[in-house]
């Protein structure tokens, strides 16, 4: 008797609770499962017609296995077009995008749907703003819609990603289209110089070095047809140490001629920019360092920047003399 | 406690023995989803539902359930009316149960439900433990929609959706994150003590041992607590 009392009836009435709500919970879960679904079907069908208006109802179509990205394709029932999603490997993850196309094969609306991007950075291609910018594209020319510059991994994965959309675009209406590639742009590096290339590069006559100090600037070289100077500058970036150091080359005038940097330590994929080129070169014709912007997301680093040119500025009136003019 | 007129033991809950304010139990629902008022509703009546189900559940089977596997059966009772209530959210309200996300399914270890399981529907009838689920659920119900309110006003300037402050008054938005939910919890607290003290009635001044749903089982309680 004592083993049924402790043992036997508490497994028995346990097992009972269980079964009894098991089974309340299946007959809720068949009552309620049709009402989820058309829910959700409505709510899928819903963001699939952000992306292709005028859209009613998607039925899903059976897809080949070879494509690259491939997540699944949608035809719309009454013909107005497709809507496929197709992923891609960004910065921080894959990126998903949802695109519409109509029965032509044009762009009538990209949403980016999943991605893990730096904000401020690779998230702004998420932004509806950006997808629109793709709308009306076809499968030859969506190629040409500018990246986001500082996003430069997310811009490209958003490209391959569309490209295989237009692949399951192909495969799912059975048009068969010409994508045109996505072509890798080479990326900008940094190149570091050292004081003596720069003032080859800036003044090929060849350089004597200035044997005084001007306006606390220790290095200054006058080329030796006088008819321009270059300087080593300094200035603060986004690190205490080291300093962003640049040499800087003006000609008789005070027009800047180039701007190379020899330090830049900046931050890479952000700060770093700063110090390439395409930034850098926008300083060659300026007497002032007025009419340049700083870079977006790298704020700091280019008013250090602006700050060591400023100097450079400001110690020519100071040397100008020296020049021929 | 069987001998409370009904009445009695469903106004309990309100004020009372508020289950959030005076007896500090749902801690984690109420301070997670009352960034909106509407939220604190929804919250609060799903809550109330799960309750009224299981109290009543429990109170009839209060004489079936062996001792030694009450706690297992009462989480499992709970834990499917919290399974069939967000079946229904989900078919039938279903911005509701994305709002609720998360801490629906967590109705299950919400401590109100099982307390009352134990301190009242295990030993009381079935009228009694539908009075008290009543009560507790309007009361958790009420405490949500006030922190709610409050929130929802301060950080967002709406109430249920309307706009109550003009957009041009800059909200404070601080107040539908996290520490502005305890802001908003101490601040209520304070209060209903505030009242319960000028009514003459003491407020429990420590939950202690005799607040712990267990206290009737455990042993450590008659010596001065858990060691």
């Amino acid at each position: 008797m004592k083993f049924v009392k402790d043992f036997l009836i508490p497994v028995i009435v346990l097992t009972v609770i269980c079964l009894v709500v098991s089974g309340a919970l299946v007959l809720t879960y068949q009552a309620t499962k049709p009402i989820i679904d058309e829910a959700k079907n409505a709510e899928a069908n819903a963001a699939r017609a952000v992306v292709l208006p005028g859209a009613s109802d998607f039925e899903e179509v059976e897809l080949p296995s070879d494509i690259e990205g491939a997540v699944d394709a949608y035809r719309e029932t009454n013909g107005v077009g497709y809507v496929v999603t197709a992923s891609a490997a960004g910065y921080g993850g894959d990126i998903k995008l949802m695109v519409g196309f109509d029965a032509n094969g044009t762009i009538t609306g990209v949403k980016m749907i999943e991605h893990q991007e730096t904000p401020g950075f690779g998230a702004k291609l998420a932004e509806d703003s950006y997808g629109e910018t793709y709308v009306g594209k076809t499968a030859s020319d969506y190629t040409d819609v500018d990246g986001i510059s500082g996003a430069t991994i997310t811009s490209k994965a958003y490209k391959k990603a569309l490209s295989s959309a237009f692949e399951l675009y192909s495969a799912a209406s059975g048009n068969s289209v010409e994508i045109s590639e996505v072509v890798d742009e080479p990326e900008e590096e940094l190149v570091l110089y050292t004081v003596d290339d720069a003032n080859a590069a800036l003044i090929p006559g060849g350089v004597t070095k200035y044997e005084q100090e001007v306006d606390k600037i220790k290095e200054v070289y006058i080329a030796n047809d006088k008819s321009a100077l270059t300087m080593v500058v300094t200035a603060q970036g986004y690190h205490e140490e080291p300093l962003i150091r640049l040499v800087v080359g003006m000609d008789a005038t005070g027009t800047i001629i180039g701007v190379k940097p020899v330090d830049f330590a900046e931050t890479e994929g952000i700060g770093d920019r700063v110090g390439k080129p395409s930034y850098l070169d926008q300083y060659i014709g300026q007497t002032t360092t007025d009419g340049v912007e700083a870079l977006g997301g790298a704020t700091v680093s280019s008013n250090a920047v602006k700050k060591a040119i400023d100097k450079a500025v400001d110690a020519f009136e100071l040397v100008k003399g020296e020049l021929a003019a | 406690m069987s001998k409370q007129s009904n009445l009695k033991i469903l106004l309990n809950g309100i004020i009372k023995e508020n289950p959030v304010l005076v007896l500090i139990l749902g801690t984690c629902p109420t301070l997670a989803v009352t960034s909106l008022a509407v939220n604190g509703l929804g919250m609060g009546l799903a809550a109330t539902a799960v309750l009224l189900g299981s109290n009543i559940v429990i109170s009839l089977l209060r004489k079936v359930i062996p001792d030694k596997v009450r706690i297992p059966s009462y989480i499992v009772i709970i834990a499917g009316f919290v399974t069939i209530v967000s079946f229904l959210l989900e078919a039938y309200v279903p911005s509701l149960y994305e709002a609720l996300g998360l801490y629906l399914p967590l109705i299950v270890v919400n401590c109100i439900i099982l307390g009352r399981a134990e301190m009242f529907a295990n030993k009381n009838g079935v009228v009694a433990s539908a009075c008290d689920a009543i009560g507790m659920g309007l009361g958790f119900t009420l405490a949500l929609i006030c922190m709610g309110s409050i929130r929802e006003l301060l950080g967002s300037g709406t109430w249920f959706g309307m706009r109550i402050i003009p957009e041009s008054i800059q909200t404070m938005s601080i107040m539908t994150l996290a520490p502005g939910g305890f802001f908003v919890f101490g601040c209520l607290i304070a209060l209903v003590n505030a009242i319960l003290m000028r009514k003459g009635k003491k407020p429990k001044q420590t939950v202690g041992c005799s607040g712990c749903p267990m206290s009737g089982k455990c042993t450590q309680a008659a010596e001065g607590g858990c060691k």
